[in-house]
């Protein structure tokens, strides 16, 4: 049976629910910013991309094109609320449906398509349904295809608030006329060693032989580039119930400015530790592997340790990010900071710190405090007069299976 | 231009089918009756739950907040 999948993509997502909960915003250029005074826009309104400012573009230069362009905060929270209601409306037309990142999912509505007037029914039901439910400047546009790739290429081709459908009849004309890197999985740094090879479109690429491509690309690509030229695709959907258990959580954060404070350092480190010590505990699982990523001036450096025991204690990431910071003898201002936890296995049964009941009688009395109060409500000393990080749903939703609630089981 | 306002404020509701919707209510001596509600959303803060809305008035343009563990309302701006 030949598959229906629906690709659903919120249009300019954060700007837009922005917008609608603002009136005085609605029509405006509107660029959205990590949070007060950030230099890069991570968000513009459709408004303002028609000028020319779009994701990525910083401040400065978006006020060199338009002086009174409005810079909102992000609230990721707020996001992830419209994102909830958004698969809400969406699981009503399929159970199977894929929470691809913030604002895109996918629908494969092969078994259900016939009740609601085939999937442009289904497109325009959930259309108007968001219409209702969210607001009028919240629209998404729709990809409809027979699989991953081409649904979700599709929803880009009528953007904003439109429905495309990519048919065998049709595909190799869209394939053909669209840029290699906009289909999901071809990148620019991919696209830069084709256009080497004298390959631009999807048209050449279809022809040259797997030989000539595996000279230079290596035995993985080729095959994975053919697929793509033909427009294959034979990946399923994951529900949300089926995600699969996180092995690693981390959390990284751009410092306002380079800094060598190493009283800052230390606090901001500690800050991330507890966070993603707090999440693994959150899905009842601890982890092994303690990595440290730093960045400043250009340069970066990643280095990471195995121990013997399991940890899930904010103290004892961090104890060990900070020997591996100390080790990295890191002399230039640090601009970056990221705390990475892996190997993570459930609880019941691991080789846990056989010394630290006290210290694990403390994390969990702080984890009821928080659970009740608030994130951070509670927290250690270490943390005094640093500007408080706390956790925030991302872009591309990469900690979808806490998100979503999903405990860790033996 | 926008203000943070963060003050508590009497609020007649409607519960309805599972929803909350503010009908109208009464900040500094003024009753403002709300004629549309724009857009709504939930957060968490620990275990309470606020619902935000952003209702349009005769007055302007505002955010209001139900705090459904505290049963409680607050105006948290003004538009």
């Amino acid at each position: 049976m030949t598959r229906t999948i629906l690709h659903l993509d919120m249009d300019s997502f954060f700007a837009s629910v922005e917008q609608q909960a603002n009136p005085f915003l609605a029509g405006k250029p509107v660029g959205v910013v990590k949070g007060p005074g950030r230099t890069c826009l991570i968000a513009a309104s459709r408004e303002a991309k028609k000028l020319g400012i779009k994701t990525g573009t910083s401040v400065f230069e978006a006020r060199a094109i338009y002086p009174r362009i409005a810079l909102v905060p992000a609230d990721f929270d707020k996001y992830f609320s419209v994102t909830k209601i958004f698969i809400e409306i969406c699981s009503g037309y399929s159970p199977d449906l894929e929470a691809f990142s913030i604002d895109e999912l996918f629908l494969d509505v092969s078994q259900t398509k016939d009740f609601f007037e085939g999937s442009l029914g289904i497109c325009r039901r959930i259309k108007e349904q968001i219409k209702k439910e969210l607001g009028q400047h919240i629209t998404c546009s729709i990809g409809i295809s027979y699989n991953r790739l081409l649904a979700k290429l599709a929803s880009g081709i009528k953007k904003p608030d439109g429905i495309f459908e990519i048919t065998p009849q049709n595909r190799d004309e869209v394939l053909f006329s669209c840029r290699l890197t906009e289909v999901c999985g071809l990148g620019f740094r991919l696209e830069k060693r084709l256009f080497n090879l004298g390959i631009t479109n999807f048209k050449n690429l279809r022809k040259i032989p797997v030989e000539c491509l595996e000279a230079s690309l290596g035995p993985h690509w080729p095959a994975e580039l053919k697929k793509l030229s033909f427009g294959e695709d034979d990946s399923l959907l994951t529900r949300i119930g089926e995600i699969p258990k996180m092995k690693s959580v981390s959390r990284t954060y751009t410092l306002y400015q380079e800094t060598r404070d190493l009283k800052k350092i230390k606090a901001t480190l500690r800050n991330l530790c507890e966070e993603a010590a707090f999440k693994a505990r959150e899905m009842g699982a601890s982890g092994r592997l303690v990595g440290l990523a730093v960045r400043g001036n250009g340069t970066g450096e990643f280095r990471r340790q195995a121990l013997k025991y399991f940890l899930d204690s904010g103290k004892e990431v961090f104890g060990v990010t900070w020997t591996l910071f100390s080790q990295m003898k890191w002399q230039i201002p640090v601009r970056f900071l990221g705390v990475w936890l892996g190997d993570l296995r459930p609880n019941p049964g691991l080789t846990l710190n056989f010394f630290k009941e006290q210290q694990q009688k403390l994390t969990w009395a702080m984890d009821q405090v928080n659970r009740k109060f608030g994130e951070l409500t509670l927290y250690p000393a270490i943390m005094l007069g640093n500007s408080l990080i706390k956790s925030e749903a991302n872009g591309f939703l990469g900690d979808k299976s806490f998100r979503f609630g999903q405990r860790s089981s033996s | 231009m926008e203000a943070q306002i963060n003050q508590k404020i009497k609020v007649v509701s409607l519960f309805e089918k599972g929803q909350i919707k503010p009908i109208l209510f009464s900040w500094q001596n003024r009753i403002y009756k709300v004629l549309k509600i724009d857009f709504s959303y939930a957060k968490s803060l620990g275990k309470d739950k606020i619902f935000y809305f952003s209702v349009g008035t005769e007055g302007g343009e505002f955010e209001i907040s139900f705090n459904r563990e505290r049963f409680s309302w607050s105006l948290e701006r003004i538009f």
